[in-house]
């Protein structure tokens, strides 16, 4: 059985550098990463990741957008999205239930087993 | 609070209109008593300060005025009679001719006087020269009083020019956090990935303390980001014991992990108020935690609930249209209590400001206080710290508690 496929999605290449290293040292998942989100449909079009973890904040086109162009996307609409957000504060955390627009969210600096906890939960509910 | 001396200016020199527009501008109470200590005329300042009206007040006797101590404590300024309105002229060695003057201090929690209610009571004989010297001193005394204002109005704006650099804080705060969160991430997750990949015991260590020192960060990033974000209230009918209820089983764990007694008095039931209900729970868990912190090794905190008429002055409780809350409005209250070493004298001021903390470092952010205020003061509220004379300290919330801030639960 292949591994599931996450494409990783952040502007800032040292982040992506270093989560993509960790997810694959588990052994569990395959990666790719994009740091330009106006690349990521072309990216999802030819990687087919199940599941993608995106940031919001980011130059040229934010994560609500990326999220709502996979969901126009025929072939993408199916992707399961989490996104990593650095500025949220507790109190948002609480408010919104970890879910931003329907989706589940992760606040920045995100403990990396809980992020793979919510990966795998997310994959299992696909 | 600066007394006003000297400029005697002859009340007769004055139209009356003037000398009673004075008066009634006059930012202190004044209360002018005849010679058998009835109230003969009293401003509206002095009214409410009494909480009366000005017609029920009028020939009064001053006893039946109800001044609680310690509420109000009297307290004679440079040059005036000692203490006690029901003193002679000859007890007082005043000149049977010199109007007997006596003020009442009234105080916040610090000790800071905050207004004075002025009792002047007129002298035995010579009925048209006496009034004379009582309006003498009433003008001496409305003087005082705007020098008073003025130095109230120069306070204001100091803390205006605070209020102004609190919000460009906030402002600044999510520009902050984001930069500074995307690098912490960046770290925590190399930190985990060399955790995962050493077996060096030294090494882990060292990787451990890494991890700590990131996640301390992110918790001044995030109190920031509390501090920011504290600006919008979803105001919504709530039973206060239950917010209260809630606060006391958050901290319970921590409570019991620290040996400590947590008690909670009812004094009274608690009102259903329309507040925002997370904000006001936040605000009672800081206190909390803060009091626990006061207490390293374990002690005995109290969490006391009640709904009372206020009768002391503080911060944001007074008497003008820009205090939050009046004297004599009701309020419910949330009082913390802890057995601590109680709060050093030069961090009193300070308490409040952002990043001031006496924790020891990676303790404490020094945003609780802050944000407790911001958010009480959100709704229309107060926060306030004070020593016990028993020891340890006590913060108190005061929420208003009228008929406009009730609401049905939901």
């Amino acid at each position: 059985m292949s591994k599931p496929r996450i494409l990783l999605v952040d502007d800032e290449p040292a982040f992506t550098r270093v989560m993509r290293t960790y997810l694959e040292d588990t052994g569990r998942f395959e990666v790719r990463m994009e740091n330009d989100p106006t690349r990521v449909l072309p990216a999802a079009r030819e990687f087919r990741p199940h599941l993608v973890l995106l940031d919001v904040i980011m130059p040229d086109m934010d994560g609500g957008e990326v999220a709502a162009k996979l969901k126009a996307d025929p072939g993408l609409k199916d992707v399961k999205v989490v996104f990593l957000t650095a500025i949220v504060s507790k109190e948002d955390v609480s408010k919104h239930g970890q879910v931003i627009g329907g989706r589940p969210f992760l606040a920045k600096p995100v403990d990396a087993e809980a992020l793979i906890a919510r990966v795998e939960q997310e994959l299992k509910a696909a | 609070m600066e007394h006003l001396h000297a400029r005697h200016i002859p009340a007769k020199s004055l139209p009356d209109p003037l000398l009673d527009a004075i008066l009634a501008h006059s930012a202190e109470g004044i209360v002018v008593l005849d010679t058998s200590g009835r109230v003969q005329e009293c401003n509206a300042v002095a009214a409410r300060l009494c909480g009366r009206s000005s017609r029920d007040l009028i020939g009064r006797d001053w006893t039946g005025l109800g001044l609680d101590e310690p509420a109000r404590e009297a307290s004679p300024g440079p040059g005036e009679s000692e203490p006690g309105l029901a003193r002679s002229p000859a007890e007082t060695g005043a000149s049977p001719t010199q109007p007997i003057e006596t003020r009442h201090v009234l105080r916040n929690p610090d000790g800071r006087a905050v207004a004075t209610l002025v009792f002047l009571r007129e002298a035995g004989s010579g009925e048209t020269n006496h009034t004379a010297m009582t309006r003498e001193h009433a003008l001496s005394e409305a003087l005082r009083a705007l020098r008073t204002s003025h130095e109230q109005l120069k306070n204001a704006q100091l803390q205006l020019i605070q209020a102004a650099k609190l919000e460009s804080i906030g402002r600044l705060a999510a520009g902050v956090a984001h930069e500074v969160k995307n690098p912490l991430a960046i770290l925590l997750t190399g930190i985990q990935l060399m955790q995962r990949r050493s077996k060096d015991p030294d090494t882990l260590t060292l990787l451990g303390d890494l991890e700590d020192a990131v996640r301390r960060a992110n918790v001044v990033v995030v109190g920031l980001l509390d501090f920011s974000a504290s600006v919008e209230l979803k105001l919504l009918p709530v039973d206060l014991e239950a917010v209260a209820t809630d606060a006391m089983r958050l901290v319970h764990h921590e409570v019991e992990r620290r040996r400590i007694q947590l008690r909670w008095e009812k004094a009274t039931p608690m009102p259903c108020l329309k507040i925002d209900r997370m904000k006001i729970e936040q605000v009672l868990v800081n206190l909390l935690i803060n009091a626990m912190d006061a207490m390293p090794s374990g002690g005995e905190l109290v969490l006391r609930t009640s709904v009372r008429q206020l009768t002391r002055a503080g911060h944001g409780v007074g008497f003008r249209k820009s205090d939050r809350l009046r004297l004599g409005q009701t309020v419910a209250v949330f009082e913390v209590e802890d057995s601590g070493t109680g709060i050093p004298p030069d961090a009193f001021w300070r308490a409040f400001e952002p990043f001031f903390t006496t924790k020891p470092a990676g303790k404490g952010t020094g945003l609780g206080l802050a944000v407790c205020r911001m958010i009480a003061e959100l709704h229309r509220g107060s926060v306030w710290l004070e020593n016990r004379p028993e020891g340890g300290a006590r913060a108190t919330l005061w929420l208003p508690a009228g008929e406009a801030q009730k609401g049905e639960p939901q």
